[in-house]
């Protein structure tokens, strides 16, 4: 299982945010990409997870004898990013239904109660997202992320608006993630760089 | 990684649902539907309350309001998925033909509650001629706002990703709508005097091809406006 990026580049508008990147994700490493803000990570990412196309260069996911591209290895994907948002009128337990169900699987009542205990938010199963905290929203899009149990996790600056004890529940996931499949952390704090950092790539 | 164990139905299904709770804690949709419909119906009834009009001019006023009244609504389905930043976490969630196909649900079931409301009070305030004919002028309704909910389903998709998303798809959605409009208007007329299915059978053949070639042209376009 692993993950190659060949060379790709990308611009808006003719506006260069990076150019001819490659880089080789495999399992049971953790992967850093880190940058000043603007470098270009959170682009990085949505290139990965396939909802935007690099401008040259191509992604390559392998698994097995399967090779798949960004597109149709969404099923595998899980992603945590300030670009993407749950559902505000819905309770939590409500998004991880819909969620799992659009990804075309059936959770538990049970399951989705486990997974909220995972995210430290079990208390809050009755609550609408509208009414939680930027924390307690970050927390769920990592339960989220998770449901599926993907192969590829992308987290974007997933320690921001975390307190001491939800950095270390990231930590911990990210450490569990790595044993299973590929992690890639889009970070620009130094701390994070320096704990997971195995393998890096500078932007900017 | 969980295999999957479900179809897209499911998937269709759940989105419906999320759509439908959404709309019951926020009430933002129907209510703006039924606030436009029921303020133009009165406006008009007593407006042409001393006048006997003919079943053109009752079908022209029934359609009317039908169509102003799910323009203010019905473009909300894909512009709201943009402004809460929910549109990306449904496009790494699941394919985009499952949310066409929800989203077209929606809003039929949007048009079709109108309709319950809208046309008893449109026969109690308006008293329009004979209407013996109720289940033939039931399906015009019924065919002509499947119409409504395909062609503005595709459009709200596309308006979606424009700058002046909220006043745009009512002059987009016109001209593609305005011969589903008009055939809809004449059907409507011809059953409201009591005409039997043999003289609107070619209304209601246009009505239905334009749907099923709205939506098949909808399902097929609709991957690049989503995922682009």
């Amino acid at each position: 299982m692993r993950l190659e990026i060949e060379d790709i580049s990308k611009s808006y508008n003719k506006k260069r945010v990076f150019t001819n990147i490659s880089w080789q994700l495999g399992k049971g490493a953790i992967h850093v990409v880190t940058g000043p803000n603007g470098s270009g990570k959170s682009t990085l990412l949505r290139l990965l997870s396939g909802l935007e196309k690099p401008t040259s260069g191509r992604i390559l996911y392998l698994i097995g004898d399967i090779i798949a591209a960004p597109q149709d290895a969404r099923q595998m994907i899980g992603l945590v990013s300030a670009e993407i948002n749950l559902y505000a009128h819905l309770t939590p337990a409500e998004n991880l239904n819909l969620f799992s169900r659009l990804r075309g699987f059936k959770r538990s009542q049970k399951k989705i109660e486990t997974m909220l205990q995972q995210v430290q938010l079990q208390n809050e199963m009755e609550r609408p997202v509208a009414t939680f905290s930027s924390g307690m929203k970050q927390r769920l899009k990592l339960a989220y992320a998770l449901l599926h149990q993907p192969y590829f996790l992308f987290l974007d600056e997933p320690t921001s608006n975390l307190d001491q004890e939800g950095k270390e529940l990231v930590a911990g996931i990210i450490e569990d993630q790595a044993a299973r499949g590929v992690v890639l952390l889009a970070t620009n704090e130094a701390g994070e760089v320096q704990r997971f950092g195995q393998q890096i790539l500078r932007l900017g | 990684m969980v295999s999957k164990s479900y179809g897209w139905v499911d998937a269709v299904l759940a989105l419906i649902k999320k759509d439908l709770i959404d709309e019951c804690r926020t009430r933002f949709a129907f209510t703006s539907i039924i606030l436009f419909a029921m303020t133009t119906l009165v406006m008009v009834s007593f407006s042409t309350g001393a006048f006997v009009l003919d079943s053109g001019l009752h079908a022209a006023f029934l359609w009317i309001i039908i169509f102003f009244s799910s323009m203010t609504a019905l473009a909300r389905s894909f512009i709201k998925e943009e402004e809460q930043g929910t549109a990306r976490i449904l496009k790494i969630s699941t394919t985009p033909e499952v949310v066409f196909i929800a989203k077209l649900m929606f809003n039929l079931v949007m048009l079709l509650g109108l309709l319950v409301v809208l046309y008893p009070l449109y026969l109690v305030l308006m008293n329009p001629p004979a209407a013996n004919n109720n289940l033939l002028v039931m399906l015009f309704l019924i065919l002509g706002s499947s119409c409504l909910a395909g062609t503005t389903t595709i459009l709200a998709a596309i308006v979606s990703q424009a700058g002046a998303k909220h006043t745009l798809l009512p002059i987009i959605a016109f001209p593609v709508l305005l011969p589903v409009l008009l055939t809809a208007i004449r059907g409507t007329g011809l059953a409201l005097v009591g005409n039997f299915l043999n003289v609107v059978l070619p209304d209601l053949i246009f009505l239905f091809s334009f749907l099923v070639i709205i939506v098949t042209a909808s399902l097929l376009l609709f991957p690049f406006v989503w995922e682009d």
